[in-house]
Order: structure tokens, then C-alpha cells, then sequence
């Protein structure tokens, strides 16, 4: 463990609130509007903290632990994510599934939270949450893995373990321009995958549209609607880890730049999240949101992307 | 026995330990994280205006507890996509014409191991046993003849 | 469709007949005629009671007969606190005799959902017994209920997250789908209507204006054609064609700032962003008019309240080309993107069967393929003179209430293109003698919702003596609402946009 690694969390505790804002510059450019301030996330969320708060007469102790261990699980799966060739603070074999877990338990937490309000609305947000969950859980796991394996072929005398292929620190260490010159189609469709991935989960269009005001439509925004004040806060401030967590996987297969600086390697990822939220903001800006009997199918779309990745690796 | 020196032990169960020994350091800091993040809102609320409220109703002035997602609705989507495999009897009365007067809704999932696997299996074994059943005379002159044909044959085996 | 004799006595849009010529049927004749009619292709137009000097309530009917640009209005006295219901046979009275119901505490016996419509207190006390109950909790009745522990009920409104009106609308679901759904409004309730007996006075006008804050226009011509038409007042023919321009102008604009919000209820933001713009534009274009964006001022009984010199209209035309242009632009994105076209096609439909049972009117109506338009079927003033083509689609769904919009917001444009130029004459507004006793008169517009319908009847000293709105929504609301059986509940808003109706014009 060195000093350098520690960069990523540091980064993402800082900047990631910055991400919801470059996704609405983006859409308010091609709306032709000026937008909203950059920082607005970070205005929020420092607005919340000052809030008091208002708590349904129906809801437990497990209303209150949702923001709190999701906020608490998005920043140890932060501890996990290696940023550009460097490792994670904490890596070992196998903690590809402690992340799925870790963004499963904040998943589960926001879930139960919902459901304990007794809203209708929240209740619909929930299951929504747990059925797309299902497709992307996989696809993820699926997508890790054959880049893993990727890495390992293609760089050939670089890995020293077997077990680099199931620790992320090590899958992303073993990426490079070379791997991608010699697996590009595997990794191409490994980035397909992530990237609906990512939709899904930050959670927007074409899967949810987090501008709507319409209780009826939402997924996310849905399940915290009886959240306010520091709870709420925590609940952006997750949501933008959570997406900056996934703009990293993502960013960090695209942009596997491998230089004598770290530096260098680390704010190439960090400039290729930024881009990421540009993209973001395309997409919602040319589109209409899925019906919402369609989302499965879309979600089983990066399911099968990240499946013929991992046979594609496999047959080689 | 095996031809494994401790060395060896060790070096294989280091590789299932140190990712527990990992798994159990980051659950200690993802309780402690909790633990801090839970002070710190408390300490975030102290002073402020905590209010209790009823869950946000849209402003409705009678909600009831119809109002609140069923299991059967939360898992809807799921045992939808998954019906191949589930095949939930959902029996439906839908609502007829402008001005229904009655409409209703049950759907039963049942557990297709059961219907599929255990049932078939332990069936079979029932209908095979229930064939034997001709053996079963209740007269213990029969059963004796039993013991001693059975004796017999094995004398014979042994022979 | 055809082969109705016509016994009854028959008029026109805007005429007004001597209450002695309408005939008065009794209670069996009364509804037989309504539910013969209807089966003969017929609608019901407005159907309201009205309380008689001897404590009774007089039943009164109008129905249109599009095909004849007729109308037939009849009635019947009530000997009775009740009579038996038009529902079961003729589903488009159920709404009416809701009402009936509720302001009159006349039961319509045998009406399968007899429950209030607006939550008030009845206007009248029944002589024989209280069936009204009382001063109901707005929103709290009972609701059809689809039994087992299975479904949930999802209750939505008054307070809703978006700026729009109150409403209560309550679904019984099973996971995503809608079994049914039952709408239940009256939070907008300011008794407008109960307001109007005894004028028209000065304030009436401004009454008409804001019965539903977007149709402005809409509902304060149909006051002044019906005012005018009692008063044998003659409008000159700029005025026509000016109350025209600004009828389409505000057609132009609520259908534009409809499309724009379906396009934001599916996400798709392009064009929601130029049709929030361009619904401004044209706003705008009637503020140029009379300094005010939703029209206010420019309809006035005799006339018009402004009238406009070259320079407006020449700058009236430049914005119309530019609003045009830009608004094809934003519009055919729409149909240009196949994400929009998967979320429009085959989302809410309603068959043209079902459309017509219900009596469906304006777009609503047109979508599913229902050829109905005041403009042609009935028309008054300037729609005398120039028809504006019916536009009409068949697939019944959203898709085809957004593609009706567009078709119509072209034809407005070209309306106003083409006879804004040509104003004859000078005067815009001629002094409103007072109106004729004892008559009654039918003004019908079509509004951007659809058929704005107005009856006046005046007593013995030529005041009001009941005057009956029907907004366009009043017919729509339980169409909407049947639209969404067997739907996904994700997809109620935009049905719901798709049909865009009025909560104050309903609940008045």
C-alpha cells in the first residue's frame, strides 16, 4: 500500500458531487438553457446538512440505517478501486465480489428503508431496484471477469499470480494499450456492458429519468422520497460516490494509459470520469427514456455482452 | 499420509485466509464507518427540529393500509420475468364493462422443486413400494416361510 | 347514424328558441328519447337539472347531432325526488347524473356508481329523503375495490410533485399493472356555476375567463355567442375573425405545450426544452394582441376587446413563421426518434368503439378516429365561413393524440395566415342590447380541449335563470380513466399528458 493510492477515495470524496452537475451542463447545453451551477451538488448537499429533519410515524430503525450504511458501504467499495496502473488501498484475491456486495448491501439498505415507510410509491421504487438489480449484479461480475482474464493473456509475463484475475487492483493493473491491441473486441464489449451498467445504476435514462417529478415513473429517486434533511444528504452524496464508483470501472478499461508517472495514468481515469458525465448527458439528451417493461431487456442486453466477452476469453 | 510438509498447508490455506483475513478488516471498518456516519447525524440533529410525520400520502386526507406495496406486488416484476420457471397460477378476475361491481386477484407460486423433483421421485417410490405390497400378508405363518427362505438363499449363497 | 326522425324540436348552434318551443317530455319519454337518440349516433351534449318555483327539478337534455348540425334540447319536469338512470343503457350520462345527483339531490335510481363529483353540499334540500350525504370529505368516497390481499392501491393526489392541479386519482394494482383505475376530483370547487343565475352582470365575463385558466378564450366565447344570441346582438365580421385568430392562437399554444411535455414525460429532452420556448412564443403573440399571454380582455359580448393595426399584424405573421418553422423542427424529432415512437405506440389506446360510448370529445375523441369537431359539425362565427379541416387519426393511443395535436396545430397556423391578413371593416364591438326573456340558447365552441358547451336560460325579466358549463374535460376525465386499465402504472403520466384535462373546468 503506498501514498499514491489513496488518491482515488480522496478523489472521489472531493469531486464526485461534481459529476450530477457536468451531466446537467451537458443537457442544459443541448437544451439551449444555461443551466445550473456547476457546484450545485455540493450546494445541496451542504444545504441538507443544515436541515433538521422529518421522520414517517411508520418507519423503524431501519429507515434510519438506510442512508447511513449506504453511505457507509459506497465508501468502502471506494477503499477497493484501484485508479489508473496503481492499486486500491485494500486489494486482495476475490474482492471484485466484496464490491458487488458492498454496492449490494448499500442496495439492499436503500430497499428496506423504502419499504419500511409503507408508501405505495416507495414500495413500486423498491421493486423496480431489486428486479433490475438482478441483471446488473451478473453482468458486472461477468464483465470484471473476462477483463481479468483479458489482462492476464494479453499481457502475458506481467502477472506474477493467478489470483491478479480476481482482485481488481490487479484485473485493472493488467490493463494497458497493448491489451487492447490484442483482446479490443473482448474489452469493447466489456465496456458496453459497464456502460449499461452504469445507466442503471446512477440511475439514468435511458433506464430512469432522475429530472422527473412523476412519483409514478421513478426508480430511484422514488425510494427516498420520505428522506429529508441529513439523511437525504448522505443519500446524494452515496449516489454520486456510487456513480463515480462506476464511471471509474468504466473509465479505467477506456483509458488505460500506462506511463512512467502515476500521475499521469491516474488523471487520465480522472479526466475519462469527467468525460464519462459528458457522455451521460449526451445520451439523456437524445433519447426518450425506455418503457419501463423494455428496461429488462436492455439490462439483459449488457447480461449478454459481458457473457460473450467472458466466452470470447475463454475459447481463446 | 498425504505427502504434504506444513509448509504446504499453510501456503494453500493462506490463499483461502488472507481474502477473509481482508473480507473480515473491511467489515470491521464498514461497522465502524457506520457507527461514525450514525453519531455524526445525531450530532447533525441535536438542536434541530426532529418532527414526526406521517408518510408523505400525497396529501390525501384518508389513506388506508391498502395503500402499501404487497409482497406479491413488490415480486410481481420478478416472478413475471422469471414465469417460465416459477409458473405462477394467477387467477384474475378483471374488472368487466364501465362500472365493474366486483373484481379480484389471487396468484399462488408454488415450489416447482417440490411439483418437480421431490414429488416425481418420492412418488415413484411410494407407487414401487405400494406394488410390493402383496408381500404383506399379515399372517405370521408367511412371514416365518419369509425368514426362512431368506435363510435359505443365503445358506445356498454361501455355499 | 342517420334515419332519426326528428320530432323533437331542433336549432342550431348559437340559436335561441322561446323556452315555451322546447318540449317537455315525462320522465319515461325523457330518457327513452335520450337513449334512442344516443343509439342513433347521437350525444349528449349537457344534461343538468334545475330547480322549478314549486321545489321540483326540471330535467333538461342536449344532444348533438353532428352529422345535421343540430341540436336538441328537451326536458322534462321531475314529480319525484328521483327517476330511474340513463347509465345502465347510455354509459356517456354517467358523469351527468353524477351531478344531477350532487347539486340536486335527485337519485337517478339504478346508477351503478353513484358517488359524489365535486364534494359539495347538494344546493337543494330533498323533499323526501337525504340520499346526499351531507358535506362530504373531498376525495373520500367509496372507491371500487379489485379484492385480495395481493393488490395494493396506489393513491395519488390531491398534492401532486409537479405544478399541476389537484386531483385524486386511485389505481388498484398488482405489481406494475394497473387493474383499474378511479379518478375523483372536485378540489377546484368554487361554484362557479352556481355564481351565474341572476346575470349576466359585470363581473360574469371575468367568471367565464377563468373557469379553466387555459381555455380562457374558449369558454368566454362560447359565453358571448350565447349572450349575443340572446340579446340578438349582431358581431361584426373583423370581430369573427379576430375571436378566430385568438381561439387557434390559444389552441396552438396549449397543444404545443402538450407535445413538448409528452416528449417530457417519455425523457427525451430536445424537444421539451423548444416547445417550453415555443409555447412562450406563442403566448406571447396573444399578449401582443391584448397585453395578455392567456388572452384575457380580447373576447367581449358584442365583439372583441382589441383590435389590431397593421404593424401587429404584420409582426403577428414574422412570429407565426418563425414559431412554424422551429416548432417542425422540435416536432418531428419526436416522430424522428424511435425511443419517443416505442414509448407513444400502442401506450393508452382506446378504441373508437369505447371513444363513442363514452362520448368522447375533442382530440381525445379525433385520436381514436371519432370525425368530430365543433368547428365543422356546428359551426358559429368565423368556422360559418372557413372550415378548418378535421383532423383525425385512428390507432386511438398516445402516439395518435400527440400526432392529432400537431395535425392541428398546422391547420391553426394556416387559419390564421390566411385571414389575418384579410380583416374587413372597422368596428371590433358593438354595444350588448339586453337579453330576450324567457329563452333558452346552446352555444357550442371547440375549444383546444375539445367541445365547450354553454346553455343559458333566462327568466321572465331576461337574467340567467340557469346558466350550465360543460368543459370538454367533463366528458374526457372517465375516459382517461378507463384508458388505463391493463396499463403499466409507469406509463399513467403520459397518458394522463396525453389527454392533458382541466381539474378547475371539471370542478368549476
Amino acid at each position: 500500500m503506498n501514498t499514491t493510492s489513496w488518491l482515488n477515495p480522496l478523489a472521489a470524496l472531493v469531486l464526485s458531487p461534481l459529476l450530477p452537475g457536468i451531466i446537467n451542463r451537458t443537457k442544459a447545453f443541448f437544451a439551449g438553457r444555461r443551466g445550473q451551477p456547476l457546484l450545485q451538488g455540493y450546494y445541496d448537499i451542504a444545504k441538507l446538512l443544515h436541515k433538521g429533519a422529518v421522520y414517517s410515524r411508520t418507519t423503524s430503525w431501519i429507515f434510519r440505517a438506510g442512508p447511513v450504511v449506504g453511505l457507509a458501504a459506497v465508501l468502502m467499495a471506494l477503499v477497493l478501486l484501484p485508479l489508473g496502473g496503481s492499486a486500491a488501498p485494500l486489494n486482495f484475491t476475490g474482492d471484485i465480489i466484496l464490491l458487488a456486495y458492498l454496492l449490494g448491501l448499500m442496495r439492499f439498505f436503500t430497499v428496506i428503508a423504502a419499504l419500511d415507510t409503507g408508501s405505495a410509491f416507495e414500495g413500486m421504487g423498491a421493486s423496480r431496484e431489486v428486479q433490475f438489480s438482478v441483471l446488473t449484479e451478473p453482468a458486472l461480475l461477468l464483465s470484471l471477469a473476462a477483463m481479468g482474464k483479458a489482462g492476464q493473456i494479453g499481457s502475458g509475463s506481467r502477472i506474477e499470480h493467478l489470483d491478479n484475475f480476481l482482485s481488481l487492483s490487479g484485473i485493472y493493473s493488467n490493463l494497458s494499450a497493448s491489451v487492447w491491441m490484442r483482446n479490443g473486441t473482448i474489452l469493447l464489449l466489456v465496456a458496453g456492458a459497464l456502460l449499461i451498467v452504469l445507466l442503471a445504476e446512477s440511475p439514468r435514462i435511458p433506464v430512469d429519468d432522475p429530472n422527473t417529478h412523476l412519483e409514478l415513473t421513478m426508480i430511484h429517486e422514488v425510494m427516498v422520497l420520505d428522506h429529508g434533511g441529513p439523511d437525504f444528504a448522505m443519500i446524494l452524496y452515496g449516489a454520486a460516490l456510487k456513480l463515480w464508483v462506476f464511471s471509474a470501472l468504466l473509465a479505467g478499461v477506456l483509458i488505460p494509459v500506462r506511463s512512467a508517472y502515476w500521475w499521469l495514468d491516474a488523471g487520465a481515469v480522472i479526466g475519462g470520469i469527467f468525460l464519462l458525465a459528458v457522455v451521460i448527458g449526451v445520451i439523456e439528451s437524445s433519447m426518450a427514456r425506455l418503457r419501463l417493461l423494455r428496461v429488462p431487456q436492455l439490462l439483459t442486453g449488457a447480461g449478454v455482452l459481458s457473457i460473450l466477452a467472458f466466452a470470447l476469453i475463454l475459447w481463446r | 499420509m498425504t505427502g504434504l510438509t506444513g509448509s504446504d498447508v499453510q501456503g494453500h490455506l493462506a490463499v483461502a485466509v488472507s481474502p477473509l483475513r481482508s473480507v473480515v478488516l473491511i467489515s470491521g471498518i464498514l461497522l465502524v464507518l457506520i457507527a461514525l456516519l450514525a453519531v455524526m447525524r445525531s450530532r447533525l440533529l441535536a438542536g434541530r427540529k426532529v418532527e414526526l410525520s406521517g408518510t408523505w400520502d400525497c396529501g390525501y386526507a384518508r389513506p388506508t393500509a391498502r395503500m402499501q406495496y404487497t409482497a406479491s406486488s413488490f415480486a410481481q416484476p420478478l416472478t413475471n420475468m422469471f414465469g417460465v420457471l416459477l409458473q405462477t397460477h394467477r387467477s384474475l378476475e378483471r374488472p368487466e364493462g364501465f362500472f365493474p361491481t366486483q373484481a379480484g386477484l389471487h396468484t399462488e407460486t408454488g415450489d416447482i422443486f417440490r411439483r418437480n423433483v421431490y414429488r416425481p421421485i418420492f412418488q415413484s417410490v411410494e407407487r414401487l413400494l405400494l406394488w410390493l405390497h402383496w408381500l404383506q400378508q399379515g399372517r405370521v405363518q408367511i412371514y416365518i416361510l419369509y425368514i426362512a427362505v431368506t435363510m435359505l438363499i443365503l445358506l445356498i449363497w454361501n455355499l | 347514424m342517420s334515419g332519426l326522425p326528428l320530432t323533437h324540436l331542433s336549432i342550431s348552434n348559437g340559436q335561441a328558441v322561446d323556452i315555451q318551443n322546447v318540449p317537455v317530455l315525462d320522465v319515461t319519454e325523457f330518457r327513452e328519447a335520450i337513449i334512442d337518440a344516443v343509439g342513433h349516433g347521437l350525444r349528449i351534449s349537457a344534461l343538468f337539472g334545475q330547480p322549478t318555483d314549486g321545489g321540483r327539478v326540471r330535467l333538461w337534455a342536449v344532444l348533438a347531432y353532428d352529422s345535421q348540425s343540430l341540436l336538441l334540447p328537451f326536458c322534462a319536469d321531475l314529480s319525484e325526488e328521483h327517476y330511474p338512470s340513463l347509465t345502465p343503457d347510455c354509459p356517456q350520462a354517467h358523469w351527468f347524473e353524477r351531478e344531477i345527483f350532487e347539486q340536486w339531490a335527485i337519485y337517478p335510481k339504478g346508477h351503478p356508481w353513484l358517488k359524489p363529483i365535486r364534494f359539495h353540499a347538494p344546493y337543494r334540500q330533498n323533499g323526501e329523503t337525504s340520499l346526499a350525504a351531507g358535506n362530504p370529505e373531498v376525495g373520500v368516497t367509496d372507491f371500487f375495490r379489485v379484492e385480495g390481499e395481493e393488490v395494493h392501491e396506489v393513491a395519488v393526489g390531491p398534492v401532486h410533485a409537479g405544478i399541476i392541479e389537484p386531483g385524486h386519482f386511485r389505481f388498484q394494482c398488482y405489481g406494475e399493472e394497473v387493474l383499474h383505475l378511479e379518478i375523483s376530483l372536485g378540489y377546484q370547487h368554487r361554484g362557479v356555476e352556481r355564481n351565474l343565475p341572476g346575470g349576466p352582470d359585470r363581473r360574469t365575463i371575468h367568471l367565464m375567463e377563468t373557469l379553466a385558466g387555459d381555455t380562457t378564450i374558449g369558454h368566454a366565447e362560447a359565453y358571448c355567442q350565447a349572450v349575443e344570441s340572446l340579446s340578438g346582438t349582431h358581431v361584426s365580421a373583423r370581430a369573427e375573425i379576430l375571436r378566430g385568430v385568438a381561439l387557434e392562437l390559444e389552441r396552438i399554444a396549449n397543444h404545443v405545450g402538450d407535445l413538448g411535455a409528452l416528449a417530457g414525460d417519455v425523457g427525451f429532452l430536445p424537444t421539451l426544452s423548444y416547445c417550453g420556448r415555443i409555447r412562450g412564443d406563442v403566448l406571447n403573440m396573444t399578449a401582443l394582441i391584448c397585453g395578455n399571454r392567456f388572452g384575457r380582455g380580447i373576447v367581449r359580448p358584442g365583439g372583441v376587446g382589441f383590435d389590431v393595426d397593421p404593424a401587429i399584424v404584420d409582426e403577428l405573421l414574422k412570429r407565426l413563421e418563425l414559431v412554424e418553422k422551429d416548432l417542425a423542427v422540435a416536432v418531428n424529432l419526436l416522430w424522428g426518434t424511435s425511443s419517443v415512437m416505442a414509448r407513444f405506440e400502442g401506450t393508452g389506446a382506446i378504441s373508437r368503439k369505447t371513444g363513442r360510448e363514452i362520448g368522447l370529445v375533442g382530440p381525445a375523441a379525433r385520436a381514436c378516429g371519432i370525425d368530430r369537431d365543433v368547428r365543422r359539425d356546428m359551426p358559429l362565427g368565423i368556422f360559418q365561413f372557413a372550415q378548418i379541416p378535421v383532423s383525425t387519426w385512428d390507432s386511438g393511443d398516445v402516439m395518435a393524440r400527440a400526432h392529432v395535436r400537431w395535425m392541428e396545430i398546422q391547420r391553426s397556423i394556416a387559419f390564421i395566415r390566411e385571414h389575418i391578413v384579410n380583416l374587413p371593416g372597422e368596428e371590433v364591438r358593438t354595444t350588448l342590447s339586453s337579453l330576450a326573456p324567457n329563452r333558452l340558447t346552446i352555444s357550442l365552441v371547440e375549444g383546444w380541449r375539445g367541445e365547450i358547451c354553454h346553455v343559458a336560460l333566462t327568466d321572465a325579466q331576461g337574467r340567467f335563470s340557469r346558466y350550465k358549463v360543460v368543459d370538454p374535460s367533463f366528458h374526457n376525465w372517465f375516459g382517461l380513466a378507463y384508458t388505463l386499465r391493463g396499463q403499466e402504472i409507469s406509463d399513467f403520466p403520459l397518458c394522463n399528458k396525453s389527454f392533458n384535462l382541466s381539474y378547475c373546468g371539471h370542478d368549476l
